[in-house]
């Protein structure tokens, strides 16, 4: 079963979270929890990093739709930043730009919520 | 006949033989004293004991008499002895002299009562010796039985010699008596079965063997005195009196011993009993380990058995669940003083990185005062696999003492038990629990292929065809046709996301709701749009469906379809793919009106031999054993390949591409491929 794991940063008041090898059904609660842990300390402003992701399954996607209504009550946001080509068109063929910001650098992304 | 039973009672009929044969000199020597007379007795009497002895024997080892049981009988049968002695006293004054007198009716009566009153003594005492004899054998260390055969010999010796030499010199019979009798104390020491014995039964058999010597003491007076008893038993055989008075001897000397070594044996009875307890426990656990399945149950029986084996008062076992310890069985303890017993030993990280049981001391902890019971010794065991500590087997002591080291020692042993036993129950009750969810995927495989079109339909305008694999899991990849319409043809394909049961829940409703929109609505954005409106109703915030919906109508030649997020549609026209992938969210994924103005509805016109390709990701996403994936390339090149064959050729070749680029890789995702050929001018 391939890996999957997550770290989290934080800069001021926005959380990112790097994301590493293959989010599918059986590693999405891993982030589940993550994101849990975020919204249990109140913490709505999320970057997610997936520079290190080599796939993600429609399971793993589920994930953001998961937490993304919750998130945006609170006036926070999960934005999405560096995707290799092939993560980005599994996005793109769902039509997830339409939902999710999507930056080609997490700065870019962090910029966006001090905007 | 007859002889045959004389055979088979043997050793009885000797007995018999020899007690008739004793009668009969007696009656024959009518006071005559000639030694011959005398030693031909004593070798007759010698002949009765010994068979009667391995009679008495046998019995003993085919019943299988506790030992204790045997103490009691020995102490019966010399109570027995010493009241036929008083009896004799009281009724018999002149049989001696009548035994011995000359031949006559009286004498002849006489010998009748004397015969049955040596034959009472002749079995009573034998019995004893053989008992003696079979406690001087049982449960030695050292196996040495020269020093018995040599008591046995010597008591012979002294038996005849008292017979042949006692006018002669005296001196001799009485030095053989005396090796007889040191033997005799030899042989009474070193007793080791009563070690075996428990607290209760030690106890007993102090009583029965201060009875046994009493009544012995009393008994040798009697035989060594000049007395009735010892005239009668002297008028049928010298010899026999005196290994009598030896054997009574020797049960006065052994039992003698035996009570004061019971007596110093008993403080450390219950200790004794206790390491029994552990040692039998621990038998019972290692038979337990390989029994048990029900994890409580398990659980129970270790923190019992714990108790036990410890002396302990309270027992429990707590498991790790995350940062916290969860109390699996308690036995004697409320929950309120194993939570504060758990504070101040685990959470407060007195016992971390513990890897044998540690005795701790409670008495003049903080803790102590919070507890309801007045426990001042614990006990902690660590219950580990090989690569973790997955709980701790506890238990707690009332008494102000702390635990042994002893007892530490076992209790470590037992948790090591213990931690296999539940081990064992943990990973069986897993793969329980596996095989009952492997159960039901299959139940739910079977539904989704159910659910799935069993054939492919047959138009003269367009060839149909279709593949499709499941997932080692239940997955949510669906397609179906709806032919109610006239000179028209619909279908649908679609992946709904994640896997197992949810899924294929998801996928079914789905289906349903396809099926009844088709009848309603005709274009396929307005169906996707509609599905999407449905579907808000149940569809749980982390699910979507990814769909195509398409249309063909027979008259015009068209095409029509929409795409919800789904994977393009691929047409192949004179040699070329063009890769039609519309604007469209899949389905669930957005509610709102943006869903419907964000879904393109798309209209192509058929040629003829326009093949039309739709799939879902399990083909693109199929992994080898490097991980890497099959790929949008791979699956457009086999296409191009292909292309001139036959449809249902060219989805055998793709799967058949797919097949040997994923080799024995797990096959994760459903696998569905719908191949179209338009074959209309």
């Amino acid at each position: 079963m391939a890996e999957f794991n997550t770290t989290l940063k934080e800069q001021g008041d926005i959380s990112i979270i790097k994301l590493k090898g293959y989010l599918d059904a059986h590693t999405a609660p891993v982030l589940e929890n993550k994101f849990n842990e975020l919204i249990n300390n109140n913490k709505y402003k999320i970057v997610v990093d997936f520079q290190d992701l080599a796939y993600i399954s429609s399971a793993g996607l589920g994930v953001f739709m998961a937490y993304i209504e919750k998130v945006r009550e609170n006036q926070g946001d999960i934005k999405l930043a560096s995707m290799s080509d092939k993560v980005y068109n599994i996005f793109d063929l769902l039509g997830f730009p339409l939902l999710y910001e999507i930056f080609k650098t997490e700065e870019e992304a962090i910029r966006k919520f001090s905007e | 006949m007859y002889l045959n039973r004389i055979y088979k009672n043997f050793r009885l009929t000797i007995s018999i033989i020899s007690a008739l044969l004793l009668f009969f000199i007696v009656t024959l020597k009518a006071g005559n004293t000639l030694t011959i007379f005398s030693v031909l007795l004593d070798l007759v009497a010698i002949t009765l004991l010994f068979s009667l002895s391995v009679q008495i024997k046998e019995y003993i080892r085919i019943n299988k008499i506790s030992f204790l049981s045997l103490t009691f009988a020995v102490a019966v049968i010399l109570g027995i002895l010493l009241m036929s002695i008083w009896t004799a006293q009281m009724f018999m004054d002149n049989l001696v002299q009548k035994l011995n007198a000359e031949f006559s009716v009286f004498s002849f009566a006489s010998n009748v009562v004397g015969i049955i009153y040596f034959c009472i003594f002749a079995f009573g005492l034998t019995f004893v010796f053989v008992v003696l004899k079979e406690f001087y054998y049982s449960k030695r260390i050292k196996y040495n039985p020269i020093y018995f055969q040599l008591l046995i010999f010597f008591g012979i010796l002294s038996a005849l010699s008292f017979t042949i030499f006692q006018e002669i010199n005296k001196a001799v019979s009485t030095a053989f008596m005396v090796v007889t009798i040191l033997l005799i104390v030899k042989n009474s020491f070193g007793i080791s079965w009563i070690a075996f014995l428990n607290k209760k039964e030690k106890y007993k058999l102090l009583l029965i063997s201060l009875a046994i010597t009493v009544l012995a003491s009393v008994l040798v007076g009697y035989s060594a005195d000049v007395s009735l008893h010892s005239e009668t038993l002297k008028s049928y055989s010298t010899g026999f009196n005196t290994i009598a008075l030896l054997i009574l001897i020797y049960s006065l000397v052994y039992f003698g011993v035996l009570f004061f070594t019971v007596l110093f044996h008993l403080p450390t009875a219950e200790a004794f009993d206790r390491k029994a307890e552990e040692v039998s426990s621990l038998h019972l656990f290692s038979t337990l380990i390989n029994q048990v399945i029900d994890f409580d149950e398990l659980a129970d029986t270790i923190t019992d058995l714990t108790r036990k084996v410890s002396s302990a008062d309270a027992s429990w076992i707590v498991m790790k669940n995350g940062n916290t310890y969860e109390t699996i069985s308690q036995k004697n303890i409320s929950e309120k003083d194993i939570t504060e017993i758990n504070n101040y030993l685990l959470y407060s990280g007195e016992c971390k990185n513990l890897t044998k049981a540690k005795i701790c001391s409670i008495d003049k902890s903080s803790v102590k005062s919070k507890l309801s019971e007045h426990l001042s010794s614990v006990i902690i065991s660590p219950l580990k696999t090989q690569t973790e500590v997955k709980g701790y087997l506890l238990a707690a002591r009332k008494s102000g003492l702390l635990f042994y080291d002893d007892e530490a020692k076992a209790i470590n042993a037992f948790s090591e038990y213990a931690s296999i036993a539940l081990e064992n129950s943990r990973l069986l009750k897993e793969s329980i629990e596996k095989e009952r969810l492997e159960k039901e995927l299959d139940v739910a495989r079977e539904m989704q292929r159910k659910l799935l079109p069993a054939n492919d339909p047959k138009f003269s305008e367009l060839h149909i065809s279709s593949i499709f694999i499941p997932a080692f899991e239940v997955g949510g990849d669906f397609f179906d046709y709806y032919t109610d319409k006239e000179n028209e043809f619909s279908f649908i394909i679609g992946d709904v996301a994640g896997k197992g049961i949810s899924a294929a829940f998801v996928m079914a409703e789905v289906k349903g709701i396809f099926e009844s929109l088709s009848k309603i609505l005709a274009s396929p954005k307005e169906i996707l749009v509609k599905a999407n409106r449905i579907l808000s109703r149940t569809l749980h915030c982390k699910n979507f469906v990814s769909a195509l919906y398409g249309k063909i109508n027979f008259i015009t030649s068209e095409f029509e379809f929409a795409r919800a997020g789904h994977c393009p549609a691929l047409l192949i026209r004179n040699g070329e793919i063009i890769k039609y992938q519309p604007k469209g969210l899949a389905l669930g994924l957005d509610y709102t009106e943006s869903f419907s103005e964000n879904l393109d509805d798309l209209k192509i016109k058929l040629q003829k031999n326009d093949t039309l390709i739709f799939y879902t990701d399990g083909i693109t996403e199929s992994k080898n054993q490097l991980n890497e994936d099959f790929g949008d390339e791979r699956f457009l090149k086999t296409i191009k390949i292909n292309l001139n064959k036959d449809i249902n050729q060219i989805a055998r070749e793709i799967i058949s591409e797919v097949s040997i680029f994923a080799n024995n890789s797990t096959q994760y995702d459903d696998i569905t491929l719908l191949i179209l050929r338009w074959n209309k001018n």
